[in-house]
């Protein structure tokens, strides 16, 4: 049983159309056919099914519970509170009563069976969103800090992302014909598509615009990443440049390989369309499209040499990078609780529990509470990159009552969570719904949290502020590799320990203990946090004191070492 | 390994009193034994079922990545009792080396059965049974794992026979009773609520060796041409009889 390669699917889609309309009327499945399902990404949904029910349903002659997961396209991660009331009806109405904050500031929502898609895809529309290249191989979600401070920096970047990511939607009209009933024109099925060309990227393509000092949005994880660097009187100078991020691995195979992006220079605002274009493109045309597992712009850039990508990338840009600016990270975290911006309002950020909202049985009723922040607020939501929401932009005297629900209905239970390691922690979705997935991610979390909690009381680290990632496959989608702990899934409960990232999102960790069970987990911190409680310097964090103690060295993946070579101290 | 050293000693008969008949015991109380059971920890189950029991006791074992754990807990609890071991001739080397390092390790009284057809004689006969389909997996499952098992509980006149299944383990086993009767027979399952996590936990509090493939991404370990280690994507039962098939029958047809 052979399947026809990804590249071919693309090529005879009619750009991303594919027999979609078909596969969604046939009822005799809850499936769509082997193509349709990689067309399908391309506008924001995967097929899954539900992993806790498919032993069961084989044994009962059933296909697998066919499902599909929706993820909404939101450059920048804002909602207004009319589109998260949107969105919290759909979840209620065709997904599984939950909205799953993502890693790229987004959300998705599980469990829509094929029979509803279409109205799911029409009310995400009716709601003034749309998931178009949510998933698939063209720029994804296109990120921007969260930065609540510097309100003015925040707005622009904003405007960045959604530029951006407006920018690189591919021009085919498919997603308003197949899901908004659009009627056709002419040239449906055969639109030129100046930037992607009819096959599309030979794979994902990840942006991403940080705001110094705060690296929330991990921009070295990012195909492309962008640094705003702003002029002495606090205005936006330009973008420091980074190319070949990506968080994706595979065990045992070394060359399949995580790796952070590399600072290349500097752009003035006038030419950021430009530089990104041409990394798109010169991915697009010198990608791997034989391998998938081999075909993000790492690998290109690695297999080509980052000299001649820039060169390349600049001849099509049509003008050389300056020099990169200084400038420093502090960290890749979220600041909990209130803040005043400099426009005098106020932004309230939650802690969620990986991401999920939901009404929890323990009390938690996040799905509910939001809700009612959304039917009061006047301001916006933001959702960061770590897996949590800003109810921001509150006017001082609307604060009060955000208070009273936020703690009418439990909402601050992870903001006051035991240690700073659970407030901080990320987790990728995992079972039962991934079809990546090897071990519990999101359901292991708690599970974990409640392990190491008695560890970190017992060195008196629970204020310290140690990242925490885990993923269930080596894929990444939590960014593990950019923890100073991670836990990777190998099978049912046990997992690749890796440590030693740094807490600003530059350093990438060190495979630590290989396959190994909760119990092994265990053993191993024990010991690594009685010496970092004793013997650490002011200030200093985990992965820093790791590297210091010489517990752990720099790992072995090519160009490692050239994280972001202009940053200034 | 190729001599059958199934009779080469007579069976070790439990020194407890054995108080139930399986041939006797109502639904009701075998339900009500369950409940009760539910709440001891495994070694308080062996030791209730060593004591009450009757007959030949013996254990199953595989070899596989998380035998171990069965085999340390019945060792300790029960030296001397017979292990059985059907032997279906393909499985991984790394197996064969961990049970000779295992029956080392904690004197196991190891039982080996055979098909009564040889390897090179069945596939001569019947070809590659393992890869004609799930039929053809069933009748190999009956020739080289299910019929060596049944014989061995025969000769050995077991009365209660001990195995390491877990419910988490598969669907087909999701609702396995810790003591079950089966064919006039005792079956206990002392580990049957144990998670992936407690295994690894006691695997590690009782510093045991674990199966060498364990290390190279195998979850569950039968014949070198029907076991995979797990992909991304891969539910544990998927790596066995290329999703197939689950169960070879051993515990479900006997």
């Amino acid at each position: 049983m052979s399947h026809p390669s990804v590249e071919k699917i693309k090529l005879e889609s009619r750009h991303l159309r594919g027999d979609l309309v078909a596969g969604l009327r046939d009822a005799s499945t809850g499936s769509l056919s082997f193509d349709d399902q990689r067309t399908i990404k391309f506008h924001g949904s995967y097929q899954q099914d539900d992993r806790d029910l498919r032993d069961e349903r084989r044994r009962q002659k059933l296909e697998p519970a066919h499902q599909f997961m929706i993820r909404i396209r939101a450059p920048g991660g804002v909602f207004t509170p009319a589109q998260w009331l949107g969105l919290d009806a759909i979840a209620t109405t065709y997904a599984n009563h939950s909205l799953r904050a993502t890693t790229r500031q987004t959300f998705q929502m599980h469990g829509v069976i094929k029979r509803d898609l279409k109205a799911t895809m029409q009310a995400i529309n009716a709601a003034a969103m749309d998931t178009i290249s949510a998933c698939g191989d063209v720029n994804r979600n296109v990120l921007g800090a969260s930065n609540p401070l510097q309100s003015q920096l925040h707005t622009q970047v904003h405007a960045w992302a959604q530029r951006l990511s407006a920018h690189f939607k591919p021009a085919t009209r498919a997603y308003y014909e197949i899901w908004l009933d659009e009627d056709k024109v002419a040239e449906s099925g055969v639109e030129h598509e100046p930037i992607y060309g009819d096959a599309y990227l030979p794979r994902k393509f990840k942006i991403a615009i940080a705001v110094p000092p705060i690296n929330d949005v991990d921009v070295f994880a990012n195909d492309l990443g962008l640094i705003a660097i702003v002029d002495a009187a606090g205005q936006l100078a330009g973008f420091n440049v980074a190319i070949g991020g990506s968080m994706g691995a595979s065990h045992g195979i070394p060359s399949h390989y995580p790796r952070v992006a590399n600072v290349i220079g500097f752009v003035s605002p006038q030419q950021v369309f430009a530089i990104a274009e041409a990394a798109i493109t010169v991915q697009r045309d010198l990608g791997d499209r034989e391998d998938r597992k081999h075909a993000r712009f790492k690998y290109t850039i690695d297999d080509h040499g980052s000299d001649n990508i820039v060169a390349l990338m600049e001849a099509r840009a049509g003008f050389k990078l300056q020099p990169a600016r200084d400038y420093h990270f502090d960290h890749n975290g979220d600041r909990f609780g209130w803040v005043e911006g400099e426009d005098g309002l106020w932004h309230l950020t939650l802690s969620l529990p990986s991401g999920r909202i939901a009404d929890f049985e323990d009390g938690r009723l996040l799905l509910t509470g939001l809700r009612e922040i959304a039917k009061r607020h006047t301001g916006q939501f933001r959702m960061t990159c770590n897996q949590n929401v800003m109810i921001a932009g509150v006017p001082a005297a609307q604060r009060a009552q955000v208070d009273a629900l936020v703690q009418h209905y439990a909402l601050d239970r992870e903001n006051n969570a035991p240690s700073a390691m659970a407030r901080s922690a990320v987790a990728c979705v995992s079972l039962p719904t991934c079809a990546l997935a090897m071990a519990e991610a999101e359901r292991y979390l708690p599970a974990f949290l409640s392990i190491v909690d008695p560890l970190l009381g017992k060195y008196g680290l629970r204020d310290s502020p140690i990242l925490l990632r885990i993923s269930g496959c080596p894929n990444g989608c939590s960014r593990p590799y950019l923890a100073e702990i991670a836990l990777i899934g190998r099978a049912p409960g046990r997992y690749n320990l890796l440590l030693g990232g740094d807490h600003r999102g530059m350093r990438m960790n060190t495979l630590y203990r290989d396959n190994i069970s909760e119990a092994q987990i265990v053993e191993a911190l024990d010991p690594l946090f009685a010496r970092y409680a004793s013997e650490r310097q002011a200030g200093e964090h985990f992965g820093d004191f790791l590297h210091r103690a010489g517990i752990v060295a720099l790992p072995a993946y090519p160009t490692h070492v050239q994280v972001a070579p202009q940053e200034g101290q | 390994m190729n001599a059958r050293p199934a009779l080469a000693r007579p069976p070790l008969r439990t020194p407890w009193p054995a108080t139930l008949d399986a041939a006797t015991l109502s639904a009701a109380a075998l339900a009500d034994l369950n409940h009760q059971l539910s709440n001891l920890s495994a070694q308080q189950r062996i030791a209730w079922a060593l004591a009450h029991l009757p007959g030949t006791h013996a254990l199953s074992t595989s070899f596989g990545v998380q035998a171990v754990v069965s085999l340390h807990l019945f060792a300790t609890a029960a030296p001397g009792l017979p292990v059985i071991m059907v032997d279906t001739g393909y499985l991984f080397p790394e197996t064969y080396r961990y049970a000779d390092q295992l029956t080392e390790l904690l004197g196991l009284q190891l039982h080996v059965y055979h098909a009564r057809i040889g390897n090179a004689w069945m596939e001569a006969r019947l070809g590659k049974l393992w890869e004609a389909g799930s039929d053809g997996i069933a009748r190999y499952n009956q020739l080289r794992k299910v019929e060596p098992m049944q014989r061995a509980l025969d000769e050995l006149g077991v009365g209660c026979w001990h195995a390491g299944l877990r419910r988490e383990q598969s669907a087909s086993r999701k609702h396995i009773a810790i003591l079950e009767i089966k064919k006039g027979r005792f079956k206990f399952h002392p580990i049957a609520d144990w998670s992936d996590i407690d295994i690894g936990a006691y695997i590690l509090q009782h510093d045991l060796p674990e199966h060498p493939l364990l290390q190279q991404g195998y979850v569950s370990v039968g014949d070198t041409h029907t076991t995979r280690p797990l992909q991304p994507g891969m539910d544990a039962s998927s790596t066995r009889f290329f999703g197939l098939r689950r169960e070879c029958g051993l515990h479900f047809d006997l």
